[in-house]
């Protein structure tokens, strides 16, 4: 990148971190400003940047020298701080999901179009070598016609200090804020979903236990089945399989461990003695987030084409959607 | 020795019953008969036991049988074994339909004769430390289950719906259902299921995603598609990932296996060591049947509700609805 892009990090909580170590190190980009509404947090990732401070989206927005924001805070801000970057004319990477509904997803989509700027949702799972591998796969015939397809995401409950994750009100339970990845990555890979069923502990106002099971059926006619958890103290984990009726494409992220490291002391910052952290590195160039964040700025500054089109993440959210009202109705809910 | 008979070898896992029994010290293959002659002939010689051309003749001679024909004379097999007073042990599913399902439960009450539905799935080792583990109240209350029977297209008369009632959704459904049974304690109320005919060629369904919610308030799902390529190093699975309030389990009901890479067959194939669920099957009947009262084993009820289940997967495949599990 020859032009030189400057950006600000809106939330500089975990997922701003991520997005700030990324943009860090990316040719031609320069962090110019991070906000949070905690001061503190937003000094400690500036510092490095040398970048500009705020405690709200606005002042941040305000600042000219921002020409395009990672929105990184709660999901029932991203519309309002979307909607308000796009009138102060910054290019947008809105973490996912895009919003709690699709009607905030609607009014934040005619917001960036009205405003002429880049917009594009963090769905980066796209961009994980092993989900992107499996569409090169599906596209070129490796399993036939596809059928059924199944994926399964989740570890722990999140637990940030501010908890908002534990509102489904503000995160959208574990349906809306992870099971969208899955659910985006379906309907790339296999077209629109036409009718969802789902069962799930998002309503039941357990203490701090979600999980949920859903019955898909794509208009193509491949059915699928997303298991999502933040049930499990055994630590994340991803898996997929795409059966079709030339092949089975079949992926476990616990079994595609490259490294594997078990400590016999305490460790300063790590797991307890005797836990077994894996890993599963990649080349710096590899790294979802960072090539996520590269797709994002090579839209900005060389106009190429959006990774993800915010139709797709409007879409997946109507999805989430769909199965939170069947998980209210008990029904099969049938997408328009 | 408890004499046992043999009635039909169409389903696949006669074979392994069969070695069952020759194996059992107070039981003994008496004989076997077949519909199908070139089939009675080979597999008497394969078992070393006396073929019959007569099931009458069979059933005079044995204590008790075992029923491993096509699911859709599971009935009538079951009505002569009970005419002749002889306990009997059914292939899954009991029957295609729950009324036959209970007709036979009903035949053989009023005969006075025990039936028992083949569900060796209980008799798995790992399954049974997973109940236990439940009934200790280890992962507290159990909220949901992710459950699957995936497995390959088994070819033959399972894909003659005249003959198994039925494909991957009248086949594959039962066992997980069961098991979902014994653990929880309660019964299916509703089920939704997307099914089609997607992966083999011919008018049968082939992928089958079952969601099973139960009486007590827990949801499950339940893959029982024939998804496993030709390729795919084992025949299939039996999966289980319970999550509970304090913890979660996930139960491969046939990990135990090394994985052999073979130049001679030019294949990948898992070789499965764990203890072999069918023996303790084939133990829990003769023992049902020589000792009575309670057992382990699956009755002829057990066999019922599960065929409930699939009833009511076909009703919501055709409706796109949730369907009512109805009891008989």
């Amino acid at each position: 990148m020859s032009d030189s892009l400057t950006v600000g990090i809106i939330g500089a909580g975990y997922i701003g971190t991520r997005h700030a170590a990324c943009w860090s190190r990316l040719p031609g980009a320069r962090i110019a400003a991070v906000a949070d509404i905690d001061r503190a947090k937003a000094e400690a990732l500036a510092a490095p940047a040398a970048a500009a401070v705020y405690e709200s989206a606005e002042a941040l927005l305000a600042d000219a020298s921002v020409q395009a924001v990672s929105i990184c805070t709660p999901t029932d801000l991203h519309r309002p701080i979307a909607e308000a970057a796009a009138r102060a004319g910054k290019h947008i990477l809105c973490e996912k999901p895009m919003a709690l509904t699709p009607d905030d997803c609607a009014a934040m989509t005619a917001a960036a179009e009205a405003a002429g700027v880049v917009f594009t949702v963090g769905h980066v799972v796209r961009f994980f070598p092993e989900f992107a591998d499996a569409k090169r796969q599906v596209e070129r015939g490796a399993v036939g016609n596809p059928a059924a397809v199944r994926t399964r995401r989740g570890g722990s409950f999140p637990r940030p200090e501010s908890d908002w994750y534990a509102d489904p009100k503000r995160s959208g339970g574990v349906i809306l804020d992870l099971l969208v990845h899955d659910i985006d990555w379906l309907q790339w890979c296999f077209g629109p979903i036409k009718r969802v069923y789902a069962r799930g502990l998002t309503d039941r106002g357990l203490e701090r236990l979600d999980y949920a099971l859903l019955t898909m059926r794509h208009e193509n006619g491949v059915i699928s089945h997303v298991e999502g958890t933040w049930a499990d103290p055994a630590g994340f984990a991803t898996t997929f399989e795409i059966a079709g009726d030339g092949g089975l494409l079949t992926f476990d992220s616990r079994k595609a461990r490259a490294l594997s490291f078990a400590a016999r002391a305490p460790q300063p910052e790590g797991a307890a003695p005797g836990v077994v952290v894996p890993a599963s590195p990649l080349a710096a160039e590899d790294e979802p987030f960072y090539r996520q964040i590269a797709a994002f700025a090579d839209s900005v500054v060389n106009g190429a084409p959006l990774a993800v089109d915010p139709a797709d993440a409007c879409r997946a959210v109507a999805v989430a959607a769909a199965a939170r009202e069947s998980l209210r109705t008990g029904e099969a809910v049938e997408l328009g | 020795m408890l004499k046992i008979g043999l009635l039909s070898t169409a389903h696949m896992h006669a074979a392994s019953y069969a070695a069952q029994v020759n194996a059992h010290p107070s039981a003994e293959l008496v004989g076997l008969w077949d519909d199908n002659a070139e089939r009675l002939a080979k597999q008497a010689e394969a078992y070393g036991t006396r073929a019959y051309a007569d099931a009458d003749e069979l059933l005079a001679v044995s204590d008790a049988v075992m029923i491993c024909s096509e699911n859709v004379h599971h009935k009538a097999l079951t009505e002569k074994a009970a005419a002749a007073g002889k306990p009997v042990l059914c292939e899954k599913p009991l029957a295609v339909t729950p009324d036959d399902a209970r007709s036979m439960v009903e035949t053989c009450a009023a005969a006075g004769v025990p039936l028992f539905t083949a569900f060796p799935c209980r008799f798995s080792p790992a399954f049974q430390q997973l109940r236990d583990l439940v009934g200790s109240g280890a992962l507290g209350e159990i909220l949901a289950v992710r459950g699957t029977n995936r497995g390959r297209c088994p070819g033959g008369w399972f894909v003659d719906k005249a003959l198994s009632g039925g494909g991957a959704v009248m086949d594959h459904t039962v066992h997980v259902t069961d098991l979902l049974r014994v653990l929880l304690g309660s019964e299916a109320k509703s089920v939704f299921c997307e099914a089609d005919s997607r992966l083999t060629p011919g008018d049968f369904d082939d992928t089958g995603f079952l969601a099973i919610n139960f009486e007590s308030g827990v949801f499950a799902t339940l893959d029982a598609s024939w998804s496993r390529p030709k390729t795919f190093p084992t025949w299939g699975d039996v999966t289980l990932g319970v999550t509970g309030t304090k913890g979660v389990v996930e139960l491969d009901m046939f990990a135990q296996e090394s994985v052999l890479y073979s130049d001679t067959t030019g294949r990948v194939a898992f070789q499965g060591w764990g203890s072999d669920i069918d023996g303790g099957l084939v133990k829990a009947f003769v023992r049902a049947v020589t000792e009575g009262g309670d057992s382990e084993i699956a009755t002829g009820e057990d066999g019922l509700r599960a065929v409930e289940v699939v009833e009511a997967a076909y009703e919501s495949v055709r409706t796109n609805r949730v369907a009512a599990v109805r009891h008989r």
